[in-house]
């Protein structure tokens, strides 16, 4: 039987009078490789951060491995939190900053550590100061990896770093996740480029959970009707439809169900075209109000 | 069972507190590099100073001490780092790694503590070597002396003195700050400005001495056991009630304007102090004047005091009664014991060669010069520490004398003469009485109207 990793229970945070989390509760299962999706400003950071102990909760519980992060040391020291900027002081060489994370972590893997920063080029010789931001964060990456803490929270790590070197990061993710099996928690604004690597993806949207799936699940979970305006209303009459937008050159709806289900197949057989919907507007769909002629005021004289 | 896991809990807690400080200590290197540039720029200056003075007084004695620009570099250095323990609850370098709030806290306070040791250790250190440097150069000039022997005790004992104060220091400022993370922005912002209004009020109103509680706090007039014993009691009580607060913060805390509030306060009550110091020289009626030139120059110690009069019976009245009752010590009673006072007209006292020729007298002044030949003994001056607290003043047309609070044990930890600045149960009075009044005098220097209305007087009675 797998052993939950976190289990989150109607966690809420409050900044002054803002919400930022608003009763959450999910319960994510260890070796598993999860995607924090959501918009700026929905919740990720401070969920991670109350995960990690590094901030306070309102309400609510957090267990880590049935454990509080705030008080027991032992799952404290099996908790990495990263970032692309994390505040390790600018002055260090980045040699001392492994020594650091070497001091605090029990399983760090320093010559790990060291490989995959000879691999992006960086020099442990350099300063914390003199590296750009994609360096910062290959940097903060490669530790966290390297510590193989059972519960790893990247946040927005990846920020900065080229497309190139993102694909070999994507890559040395999953070949250490595969060899050393860990719960994985990964928020991201580039759902598309690591889709391929997650398990399960968990959306939240202003402080509150929309749904916490597989990946197989979330890409099954929507699909498009393409057709014109009249085809388009006639169809999603009486239908759990997510949005309809009607357009010039043609008109399209997203529904609920999977692309192989039987909504899909009424379209086809209403003359629609069907098409499946990726997770990255899954969560587009799911979290998106407006009608999409939000934009037109700015240009209204 | 569960007793065990108690146990393997507390050692895990101590080994997370032990990894986060040595952390900290490694990540303070800087802090290390600059505190000894900073320490030894001090004492090159210092001794740079010495050299100047030195060469200046060639051919006369010169007497040397170590100079007050080490310790307050270190005084500076150690107020900085007392305030920068508003972080210890959010100490963003330390917070990345892994620990709870209270093995966070434990861990700071511990690094703190051993960089506070290697502070004092550092100081008495450059100390040591300041203090040899002029030794050595002494011992080869007849003409260099240094006021204080070098003792390793006296070393030792300032290097404890000093670690406890700022351990006491440190420890109330982290009180004040976890105090401050547990109420509201509004609330501390009230509480600061009621602290500010209640202060200025007890200060202006007399109903609080601020020379009090700087006195306790620097340990003025305390014996040097008492002193430590009160300094460990404070940090033991600070670093408790912290750490119970700090239990009490859920995570990482942060409150930047604790710096400010502090800061503000610092300032208040450092201005009304300075208010009241100024009302304080406005008070008094007589006016000590040192003169740098003739002090340790001429193996004389000299200190100059002006006392004003209203009309000639009233300075008659001054002169009769210090030649004949002697100069009273106003709540104890205690007479300075003068060898010799001798009253002199401006014009005899030039004569004489106990005043100098372009001195002179304004009207309704008369002039009391303290003398005292300088009498070393290994090197240590004496009396200099007496004439140099020693301070007669005047109430109406009574003159009384008194002795200015003895050292400040923090800012003399270093430098001056142990047993009669810092054990402070070597009384004053214990001290009068076993002073060689044959080496103390007094010099009166009045106008001639004065001289021969005063005569007439003595003459007729």
């Amino acid at each position: 039987m797998e052993e939950i990793a976190i289990q989150i229970d109607a966690v809420r945070k409050k900044y002054h009078k803002n919400t930022a989390l608003d009763g959450i509760t999910v319960q994510i299962h260890e070796n598993r490789m999860i995607g924090l999706i959501g918009a700026n400003g929905s919740g990720k950071t401070t969920l991670l951060k109350i995960c990690a102990g590094l901030e306070e909760k309102t309400s609510g519980n957090v267990l880590v491995y049935g454990a509080d992060v705030t008080k027991d040391i032992a799952v404290c020291e099996e908790v990495i939190y990263s970032m692309h900027d994390l505040p390790v002081g600018r002055q260090y060489k980045i040699g001392e900053i492994l020594k650091f994370y070497d001091i605090s972590y029990p399983h760090f893997d320093k010559v790990f550590c060291k490989r995959v920063l000879e691999l992006f080029g960086i020099s442990l010789k350099k300063s914390c100061r003199m590296l750009s931001q994609g360096q910062k964060s290959l940097v903060h990456f490669s530790c966290a990896l390297a510590t193989r803490c059972k519960v790893t929270l990247l946040d927005e790590s990846f920020i900065g770093i080229d497309i190139e070197k993102r694909k070999k990061v994507y890559e040395i993710l999953l070949r250490d996740f595969m060899e050393h099996p860990r719960t994985i928690v990964l928020s991201s604004h580039n759902l598309s480029e690591i889709e391929g690597i997650l398990s399960e993806m968990l959306l939240i949207h202003e402080g509150k959970m929309v749904f916490y799936q597989e990946m197989d699940s979330v890409r099954e979970m929507l699909f498009r009707a393409d057709g014109n305006e009249e085809e388009i209303q006639r169809f999603t009459e009486g239908k759990e439809t997510i949005c309809v937008r009607s357009k010039e050159i043609g008109s399209y709806a997203v529904l609920k169900g999977s692309i192989t289900g039987t909504a899909a197949k009424e379209a086809k057989a209403c003359g629609l075209q069907v098409s499946a919907v990726s997770p990255e507007d899954v969560s587009i769909y799911l979290t998106t109000t407006e009608e999409g002629k939000e934009l037109e005021h700015l240009w209204e004289n | 069972m569960g007793e065990l896991n108690q146990t393997l809990q507390k050692r895990e807690w101590g080994s997370n507190v032990r990894k986060i400080a040595v952390i900290r200590l490694l990540q303070c290197k800087m802090l290390y590099i600059g505190l000894i540039l900073f320490l030894a720029q001090a004492v090159s200056l210092d001794l740079f100073l010495f050299f100047v003075q030195y060469k200046e007084g060639r051919g006369y004695s010169v007497v040397y001490e170590i100079g007050n620009i080490p310790y307050y570099t270190a005084f500076f250095f150690i107020a900085l780092f007392v305030l920068g323990s508003y972080t210890i609850l959010s100490d963003d370098k330390i917070s990345m790694y892994p620990g709870t709030v209270t093995s966070r806290f434990c861990a700071r306070l511990c690094s703190d503590y051993l960089i506070i040791l290697g502070f004092t250790l550092l100081y008495g250190g450059f100390y040591a070597v300041n203090s040899m440097i002029l030794h050595l150069l002494a011992w080869r000039e007849s003409n260099l002396n240094v006021r204080n022997t070098f003792s390793i005790p006296y070393l030792f004992t300032g290097m404890l003195q000093m670690f406890c104060g700022c351990l006491f220091l440190y420890s109330l400022f982290v009180l004040c700050y976890t105090f401050f993370t547990k109420i509201k922005a509004i609330t501390s912002t009230v509480l600061t400005v009621v602290a500010i209004l209640l202060a200025n009020w007890l200060t202006s109103t007399e109903k609080l001495d601020l020379y009090w509680i700087w006195d306790l706090l620097t340990g003025k007039n305390m014996a040097l056991g008492t002193y430590l014993f009160f300094l460990l009691a404070g940090w033991g009580i600070c670093t408790v009630l912290s750490f119970l607060i700090a239990c009490m913060v859920g995570s990482y805390k942060k409150q930047s304007y604790y710096l400010l509030w502090i800061v503000l306060t610092g300032v208040s009550l450092g201005g009304s102090t300075c208010i009241k110091v100024q009302q304080s020289l406005l008070i008094y009626g007589g006016d000590a004047i040192t003169d740098e030139r003739y002090s340790f120059q001429i193996k004389e110690l000299r200190k100059d005091f002006i006392f004003s009069f209203n009309d000639v019976k009233q300075g008659s009245q001054m002169i009769d009664q210090i030649m004949e009752e002697g100069i009273e010590q106003k709540e104890e009673g205690y007479r300075l014991p003068f060898s010799q006072v001798a009253v002199l007209t401006e014009k005899e006292a030039r004569k004489e060669g106990y005043l100098e020729p372009d001195y002179s007298l304004t009207e309704n002044q008369m002039l009391f010069r303290v003398v005292a030949h300088n009498i070393s003994y290994r090197n240590q001056y004496i009396y200099e520490n007496t004439i140099k607290s020693l301070d007669i003043y005047q109430e109406g047309h009574a003159v009384f004398w008194k002795r200015e609070r003895c050292g400040n044990v923090i800012s003399t930890a270093f430098g001056k003469d142990y047993q009669k600045c810092h054990d402070t149960e070597y009384n004053i009075n214990l001290y009068l009485e076993g002073w060689p009044g044959d080496r103390l005098q007094a010099i009166l220097v009045v106008d001639e109207t004065l001289m021969e209305i005063w005569e007439q007087k003595n003459s007729d009675e």
